[in-house]
């Protein structure tokens, strides 16, 4: 019998039985076979650990994956720090990008709001506002509006716009007759609501044209998350190791966020706003088809201002504000592992409705909550632009928090 | 809509690759994970010097995205190697590698009181000494993972004769290394 044949054939595992027996019982015997095997165990052990210990240098990796034009999302053996350079680089890209979708996404909503015109003109009529006293700006929910009447209502969109809550209104006239809509020029009472006012009362803010957009309009989103070089950079995609951001790409996300807000029109102190229970509920069905990319469809009710209430005498100005569909938002979403149980991100958005225009941003975290659920919650920013009467461009902004759920499918 | 490339078996790697989709690239990505220690292993053992084998190696993989779809689909580990092996033949065939022995003990008395991690590069350097009728086949045995029916496949060799040669490499390197193996033992 060879024996180093034999070792050879134990450790390949192709050793008959028979052999097996024959070996065991010389290895029993023999001190110098003993002495032997474990050298051939000793060799074997070398191989085995030497093959372990092989792997391509960071830079072959990225050479290659730079040649192929491929964002590399290998594995690495070895870390090292990212450079500051490298981190804006990377971010280059997002930025790029964010600026791209929302020029395409500007393009689109200011054709929108070009079916708008005719509607934000009627509000020229209101040429006796054009006074030096300051004007109180009241914001209203659907909820609280008693007076409301179609024939007294600014502008013809909102009659076609009601609310369960205006009808119920119309149905009941409120006992604080002072509040009289504004109907073209006819306004005849005067109305000192709780609210706030405003030094500049040539401005007369076209929220009755945002009011038009009562019906539900989907809205694009379009993100990109940078890729990470390779293993250059801690932070990393969630969920998981690199390899998981595959998990990430041509998965769908379902997502149900509730927000809560404060709005800020500057110039104006506007009175708290308290939200009905389904206002401000946003559900998105989002499909991450690339790394970079992701292209879904959001429909999310927003508070915005439907009806205009106006004191002639005072000049107060009652607004209503009322909830609708936001359409058109871009987001460009930067994504960043935190742990396997949590991601964070910041959101760039830019869109609005066919009325408005909003940029957004915002932070938020996502945990598990298990398997593909995962808990949303985080703030916003969000500035409005809004056009007076006199086609100046005026601001407002909202601060938000919503807490939601997310769905990975 | 589940794209785990974890999860995904080589041919269904291997059928994304198109060399311009995001599947493509991904499952590119998720090959590269698999196989590139094995790849860079037989271009380093086969030619024995760093730079040369990282060379090779990024070669490999660049020619397999590019040209994987005009390949039908065996084995992307047989695919590679034997791309790795052309390429590693055609730069040996261009450059002589000549690997002295003594450099073994060299190494060996540098570390006669060494323990596994010595043995480990002792090990590594005899390999490299082998003649590549016997390293080869025990580099694809070992390093790459390969069957003994895909070693006589690549190496156009009867599959015994991948097995033997495999074998006689292992008691090459044992009789490589004996004086320093027997030191060890002789010293328990």
């Amino acid at each position: 019998m060879n024996i180093n044949e034999k070792f050879n054939e134990l450790l390949d595992g192709s050793i008959s039985i028979q052999d097996e027996e024959s070996l065991f019982s010389v290895l029993g015997k023999s001190a110098e076979a003993r002495g032997d095997f474990k050298q051939s165990l000793a060799v074997e052990f070398g191989i085995q650990r030497d093959a372990l210990d092989i792997a391509p240098s960071r830079e072959a990796t990225n050479k290659i994956f730079s040649e192929l034009n491929i964002e590399s999302l290998a594995h690495n053996p070895v870390g090292k720090a990212v450079p500051l350079l490298s981190l804006l680089s990377l971010r280059l890209k997002m930025f790029a990008t964010a600026i791209v979708s929302s020029a395409v996404t500007a393009f689109l909503m200011f054709n929108f709001s070009g079916s708008e015109k005719d509607t934000i003109n009627q509000f020229a009529s209101h040429e006796h506002l054009n006074h030096t006293e300051p004007i109180s700006l009241i914001i209203e929910l659907p909820s609280e509006i008693k007076y409301v009447n179609s024939n007294s209502t600014i502008n013809s969109t909102n009659s076609n716009s009601s609310t369960p809550s205006q009808e119920e209104s119309q149905e009941e006239p409120q006992e604080n007759s002072s509040h009289q809509p504004i109907a073209s020029n006819d306004i005849d009472e005067q109305n000192h609501m709780p609210g706030a006012t405003s030094n500049n009362s040539n401005h007369i803010i076209n929220f009755s044209s945002i009011a038009k957009n009562n019906i539900s309009f989907t809205r694009l989103l379009f993100s990109t998350n940078y890729r990470k070089e390779n293993g250059l950079y801690e932070l990393d995609r969630f969920p998981g190791e690199y390899k998981a951001l595959g998990e990430y790409i041509d998965k769908v996300t379902i997502r149900i966020n509730k927000y809560s807000d404060n709005l800020y029109i500057s110039g104006y102190s506007v009175a708290p706003k308290t939200e009905s229970y389904y206002d401000n509920i946003s559900f998105s069905v989002i499909y991450n088809y690339s790394m970079e990319t992701r292209l879904g469809l959001e429909i999310r009710q927003e508070n915005f201002f439907k009806e205009t209430f106006r004191d002639l005498a005072s000049g107060d100005v009652t607004f209503q504000q009322q909830s609708s569909v936001t359409a058109g938002l871009l987001l460009n979403r930067d994504l960043y592992k935190f742990n396997n149980f949590a991601r964070t991100y910041i959101d760039f958005w830019l869109g609005g409705n066919p009325a408005i225009l909003m940029f957004r941003t915002g932070a938020g975290i996502e945990l598990r909550l298990f398997q593909n659920f995962f808990l949303s919650t985080g703030f916003q920013l969000s500035q409005f632009k809004f056009t007076d009467n006199e086609d100046k461009d005026f601001w407002g902004s909202k601060t938000s928090f919503y807490g939601g759920i997310n769905y990975d499918l | 809509m589940t794209n785990n490339y974890l999860n995904y078996s080589d041919k269904e790697l291997f059928e994304f690759l198109d060399g311009t989709s995001d599947e493509s690239k991904l499952a590119f990505t998720e090959i590269y994970n698999r196989y590139s220690r094995r790849v860079f292993a037989y271009c380093l053992k086969v030619l024995g010097d760093k730079q040369k084998a990282e060379d090779a190696f990024q070669e490999v993989f660049v020619r397999f995205y590019k040209n994987a779809p005009s390949y039908r689909f065996t084995s992307i580990n047989s695919l590679l190697i034997s791309f790795a092996r052309n390429l590693c033949f055609n730069v040996k065939r261009d450059t002589k590698i000549f690997v002295d022995i003594s450099s073994v003990l060299n190494v060996y008395k540098t570390y006669k009181d060494a323990d596994k991690e010595e043995m480990i590069k002792l090990v590594s350097i005899a390999l490299d000494t082998l003649d590549d009728r016997y390293k080869e086949p025990l580099v694809l045995k070992v390093y790459n993972g390969l069957g003994y029916d895909e070693i006589s496949e690549l190496c156009g060799i009867s599959t015994g004769a991948a097995r033997t040669r495999v074998f006689r490499a292992k008691d090459k390197l044992k009789e490589i290394l004996k004086p320093y193996l027997e030191e060890i033992y002789d010293q328990r």
